[in-house]
């Protein structure tokens, strides 16, 4: 598979294998390297938690479930699959994700969400975890998508719908939504030069 | 790939499949190399967008998460090449529930108001919990923490003559298994337990040689969904090399 590298002038390169040491060591019962690691993702873990949680209260239930999953499965981590990183910020949005499709969750979030929507832009940002050149390299790869491969993947992954409801809301068919969404990451992943191996 | 699933990689790289669809899905994955890969490499992206925004938590959530790891046991680690095993599918959960649940009810073990996801109510229940409790031995007090978890769980499963009987609790992150009539394995294989979930099966462990009574205590894996025990060489094996003979759906 065809992939292209990180730009080699990306700042903070160094910085980037840290969470990934920190978690190796984790995975030995370092108390120690957990409380760092926790320093180093718990304010990312909790902001893209709360986004498709919403609410504050249920948003820091599950940021906490999701770090002490991190500590509890550190052993099966595996580097040649991923980053540290997107291990730990993919168990955050499956727990987020769990959150809200719990019946009773996605009832509250209804009343919640409609009281909140207005004048919330989806990607208001209380403190960016990204360097800036990886922020305006996201945005700008954000900004090569079509409204509909965009707009599906907001709805899906920051807000944390199915694509099924996805397409619903966006009153597209729902072959169109399955299609946009994975052209819209595939298109995002070649931007941002994302690889695994 | 199948080009009708090979298109949900997307979807499910952002958890956005639910159902039927996911397991399918999940199926399919398990057997296609190209789109676990595609699959990895959508998710480390979707990480990008989800790493954009921090939010600090309240500062007082650092000290609970400290305390509560202090109190809680990590995962074995999986064997340094789990993929040089071969990996197997596993029967779908589906026809095994309506057999556990007669199983389980003849042979007087069941709680058949417990399976299927209704937590302590009858005093059937109650005596069965007990049972465990009492059995637990040196895993006590870990056993007790299990049984009075609000979301705890009891599933039955059973291959032939032998009765296996599992509590288990997402909120706890781990699982009790007792076995009963268990035949012993043969001198130079061992039983091992799996969780099943979507990574495909991790260990949780090796059953005892020999029948002490005692339940095996382990670590669920927040994706369980299934439980499954398989013959395998003696000390364990890193993957199942087996078909299992026990399968038990872990309710969600």
């Amino acid at each position: 598979m065809e992939t292209t590298r990180r730009p080699a002038e990306q700042p903070e390169a160094g910085d980037s294998s840290e969470p990934h040491e920190l978690l190796v060591s984790v995975a030995k019962g370092d108390e120690q390297a957990f409380a760092r690691l926790y320093d180093l993702v718990a304010a990312p873990v909790h902001g893209l938690v709360q986004r498709v949680v919403r609410d504050t209260a249920q948003s820091e239930e599950v940021t906490q479930e999701v770090l002490v999953e991190v500590w509890r499965s550190a052993s099966r981590y595996r580097s040649d699959r991923g980053t540290a990183m997107a291990w730990i910020m993919t168990i955050a949005h499956r727990r987020a994700v769990d959150r809200v499709r719990s019946a009773q969750a996605a009832a509250e979030r209804e009343t919640k969400a409609g009281r909140q929507e207005a004048g919330r832009p989806y990607d208001e940002v209380a403190e960016a975890v990204l360097s800036r050149f990886e922020q305006r390299q996201l945005r700008r790869c954000i900004g090569t998508l079509t409204d509909l491969q965009r707009e599906s993947v907001v709805l899906t992954y920051y807000r944390g719908y199915t694509y099924r409801e996805a397409a619903g809301l966006l009153d597209a068919p729902l072959a169109t939504v399955k299609t946009r969404l994975r052209d819209g990451l595939i298109r995002l992943r070649d931007c941002l030069g994302v690889t695994t191996r | 790939m199948s080009k009708e699933l090979a298109v949900l990689t997307g979807a499910y790289a952002v958890d956005a499949l639910s159902g039927t669809e996911l397991a399918e899905f999940e199926r399919h994955l398990a057997r296609c190399e190209d789109c676990a890969q595609e699959v990895r490499e959508l998710r480390e992206t979707a990480a990008r967008l989800g790493a954009d925004t921090a939010v600090p938590p309240p500062e007082a959530l650092k000290q609970e998460v400290m305390e509560e790891i202090a109190r809680t046991r990590q995962l074995p680690p999986l064997s340094a090449e789990p993929s040089s095993g071969r990996i197997l599918r596993f029967p779908q959960a589906g026809s095994w529930a309506t057999r556990l649940a007669v199983a389980a009810a003849a042979a007087g073990i069941a709680l058949a108001a417990a399976f299927g996801g209704v937590a302590w109510q009858s005093q059937q229940d109650l005596a069965e919990a007990n049972r465990l409790a009492q059995q637990a031995g040196s895993h006590n007090a870990e056993v007790a923490r299990l049984l009075q978890s609000p979301d705890a769980r009891l599933v039955h499963g059973s291959a032939g003559e032998a009765r296996a009987v599992s509590v288990v609790s997402r909120q706890l992150g781990s699982a009790a298994f007792l076995t009963s009539d268990m035949p012993a394995a043969p001198a130079d294989r061992t039983y091992q337990l799996w969780f099943i979930g979507d990574e495909g099966p991790s260990s949780a462990g090796v059953l005892p040689p020999a029948p002490t009574g005692e339940p095996l205590m382990t670590a669920m894996p927040a994706d369980a969904r299934q439980l499954a025990v398989t013959v395998e060489p003696r000390g364990g094996s890193a993957q199942p090399t087996t078909d299992p003979i026990m399968v038990m759906a872990v309710p969600s």
